[in-house]
C-alpha cells in the first residue's frame, strides 16, 4: 500500500483541523476519536515503509495542527501522536494483523498514550475532562482503524 | 568504515524515537515555561489564521447561544458587603485608611496590601475589619504592604481579658504557628482567668488610646494539652472572611484620599475560538490587545473563566462552573451571588454567576491584579 501525497494529505488535514472543533461542538462530540490520530494511522501505510522520515514529518504537522486549535500543548500533541505511530510499529512486529479484534486492541493502544497526555494537559489547564470520555475516544479510534483497514489476508490474496 | 548490521541499525532507530518521545513526553507531563512559550509563538499565528474559518463552524454547530443577560453585573457587589461590615468604629484622633487587600499568605500568617508608602501606610500602624483587631502593618513598599497577622507565628499582642462581671486582666498572647490557636503567654500575676472572657486589644506607646478596648480578638479558651500541670490558655478566634478582600488601617494623620482601589491590569478582548478541537466547550480562544498578562476573562463583567494557557497575544481561557471554584469562590447572601474570592493574580469580588455564552456578542475584557513592588517575585 502506497502513502498519499502531501498535495492530498495537507489539504485534508486542513479541512479536517477546520472542522474539528465543529465536531467536538457536537451533541456527543466530545466521544468522537481524535481526528488527526485518526488521519495519521490511515494515511501511513501499514507496515510502514524502510523510511520513517515521512512518518515523523507527518507527526509534525499534524501536531502543529492539532495544537493551532487546542489549549493542549505542542509538545503533548507530537508526544501523543509518535507514541500512538510508535507503539503501532511495535505491535505489529509481533502480532499478525489477521483478526478483527487484533486490530481493534493496536488501534486502540495508539490512542491511549494520547488520552493520558490530554487528561494531564487538562490537569494543568484546571479543567475536568472524563477519564471515561478519553478511553471511548481510544476504543472508538481503534473500532474506526479495525473495521476500515483491510486485513493481511484479503491484501496478500489480492496481491497474488 | 563503519558497518551496521540491519539488527543494530533498527536498534539505533528505536533507541533514537524512544530517546525523542520520551523528551516530548516530559515536557508534556511537566510543562517548562521557556519552551511552554516558544512553542506558544509558533502555533498562536496559525491559530490566528484556521480561527478564521474554525470558529464561525464551531459557532454555527455550538448551537443557540443564551443572549446577554439585562443590566450589567454587579462586580463591585462583595466590595459594598465588605464596606458595610468592614469599617471599624469611629475613634477619637483616629481615621481609618481602607485598604484592599492583595492576597492572604495563610502558611505566613501575613495579607498582602495593595497600596503602600504612597498612600500614608507605615510599619506598626494598627489594622482592623470591624470590631475585629487584624495585625499590624510590618513592611511597606511602593504599592504594596505587608500586614503581620496576630495569629502568625511568633507575633506577640498586648491585650485586655474581660470577664462578664467587667472585670480586665492584662496579658499578652503569642502566636504559635500557622493555623493553630494562639496561647496567652504571658499573664498578670495576680489574675484569675476564666473560660470565655472576651479578649480586647490593648495598645502600647504610640498607638491611639483611643482603640484601647474597642477592638476584639476572640474568647479565652483552656488549651486542650493534659500533659501539663499548669493550665494553658489559648485564644479562640478567627480572620474575618471580609478581611481577605479589604482591611482599614488607622492612621493619625493623612492624606486626601481615605479609600485606595485595588490596581487592576484590563484589556478588551475578543472571541477567536468557542470550542477547543480537543478539550471541547470548556476551553475558549481569546484574543487581547496589549501584553500584559490576563488572569482571567469576563464576559458581560462575569467571570467568562480562567486563563489555562497564554500563547502570545492568545488567550485559552478555561470555562467552569460556579459551583466548579470551589475554595476560590465566596457566597453572599445580600446581594445574593458567588464571587472570586481573590489570589495573586484573580481579581477579587468578580461575579461568576449568569455568565453569558462566549459567542453571544457580550463585551470580553481579560483582567489582572497588579502586583506592587513589594509583591514581585
Amino acid at each position: 500500500m502506497n502513502a498519499p501525497r502531501w498535495t492530498v494529505l495537507l489539504p485534508v488535514a486542513l479541512l479536517m483541523t477546520l472542522l474539528a472543533p465543529a465536531l467536538r461542538a457536537l451533541p456527543g462530540g466530545m466521544l468522537f476519536p481524535d481526528p488527526w490520530l485518526l488521519l495519521l494511522l490511515f494515511a501511513l501505510p501499514d507496515p510502514e515503509p524502510h523510511s520513517s522520515r515521512r512518518s515523523w514529518r507527518m507527526v509534525a504537522v499534524l501536531g502543529l495542527l492539532r495544537a493551532a486549535v487546542s489549549a493542549v500543548s505542542l509538545w503533548s500533541c507530537w508526544a501523543g501522536l509518535g507514541l500512538a505511530l510508535a507503539l503501532r510499529r511495535e505491535a505489529h512486529r509481533r502480532l499478525v494483523d489477521l483478526r478483527f479484534l487484533a486490530r481493534f486492541l493496536v488501534g486502540t493502544a495508539a490512542g491511549l498514550p494520547q488520552a493520558f497526555l490530554d487528561a494531564q494537559a487538562a490537569q494543568h489547564l484546571g479543567l475536568e475532562l472524563s477519564g471515561t470520555v478519553l478511553a471511548v475516544r481510544a476504543a472508538a479510534g481503534g473500532l474506526l482503524w479495525a473495521a476500515a483497514t483491510r486485513p493481511a489476508r484479503w491484501r496478500t490474496a489480492e496481491d497474488l | 568504515m563503519q558497518f551496521l548490521l540491519p539488527d543494530a541499525e533498527r536498534w539505533r532507530r528505536v533507541l533514537a524515537t524512544g530517546a525523542l518521545l520520551a523528551v516530548l513526553t516530559l515536557l508534556a507531563v511537566w510543562p517548562q515555561p521557556v519552551l511552554e512559550r516558544a512553542a506558544g509563538a509558533l502555533v498562536a499565528p496559525l491559530t490566528s489564521l484556521l480561527a478564521r474559518g474554525a470558529g464561525p463552524l464551531a459557532d454555527a454547530v455550538h448551537g443557540v447561544h443564551a443572549p446577554a443577560p439585562d443590566g450589567t453585573a454587579a462586580g463591585s457587589g462583595l466590595a459594598a458587603w465588605e464596606r458595610r461590615h468592614g469599617r471599624p468604629p469611629e475613634a477619637a484622633g483616629v481615621a481609618w485608611l481602607e485598604v484592599p487587600v492583595q492576597e492572604h499568605r495563610r502558611a505566613e500568617g501575613r495579607l498582602l496590601l495593595a497600596a503602600g508608602r504612597e498612600y500614608g501606610l507605615a510599619p506598626e500602624q494598627a489594622v482592623a475589619f470591624g470590631g475585629t483587631w487584624i495585625g499590624r502593618v510590618e513592611k511597606a513598599g511602593d504599592g504594596a504592604a505587608v500586614v503581620k497577622l496576630w495569629t502568625a507565628a511568633d507575633a506577640r499582642t498586648g491585650v485586655w481579658l474581660r470577664s462578664a462581671a467587667g472585670e480586665s486582666l492584662r496579658a499578652v498572647t503569642l502566636g504559635v504557628k500557622s493555623g493553630a490557636t494562639p496561647l496567652v503567654a504571658w499573664l498578670d500575676a495576680a489574675a484569675e482567668p476564666s473560660a470565655g472572657m472576651e479578649v480586647l486589644w490593648r495598645p502600647r506607646a504610640g498607638d491611639p488610646p483611643s482603640l484601647d478596648g474597642v477592638l476584639a480578638l476572640g474568647t479565652l479558651e483552656p488549651s486542650p494539652q493534659p500533659l501539663r500541670s499548669d493550665p494553658v490558655w489559648q485564644v479562640q478566634g478567627a480572620l474575618p472572611p471580609g478581611a481577605e478582600g479589604r482591611v482599614y488601617v488607622a492612621a493619625q494623620a493623612v492624606g486626601p484620599m481615605l479609600v485606595a482601589e485595588p490596581p487592576l491590569w484590563s484589556a478588551p478582548a475578543t472571541l477567536l475560538l468557542g470550542v477547543d478541537a480537543v478539550l471541547g466547550p470548556a476551553s475558549v480562544a481569546v484574543r487581547r490587545s496589549g501584553r500584559d498578562p490576563a488572569a482571567v476573562v469576563l464576559a458581560d463583567e462575569r467571570v467568562l473563566g480562567r486563563v489555562g494557557a497564554c500563547r502570545g497575544a492568545l488567550l485559552w481561557v478555561v470555562r467552569r462552573r460556579p459551583e466548579a471554584w470551589g475554595a476560590e469562590a465566596l457566597d453572599l447572601d445580600d446581594p445574593p451571588g458567588r464571587y472570586t474570592r481573590g489570589d495573586g493574580r484573580v481579581p477579587r469580588g468578580l461575579l461568576l454567576d449568569g455568565v453569558p455564552q462566549p459567542g453571544c456578542g457580550a463585551p470580553l475584557q481579560a483582567v489582572a491584579r497588579r502586583a506592587g513592588s513589594l509583591l514581585q517575585p
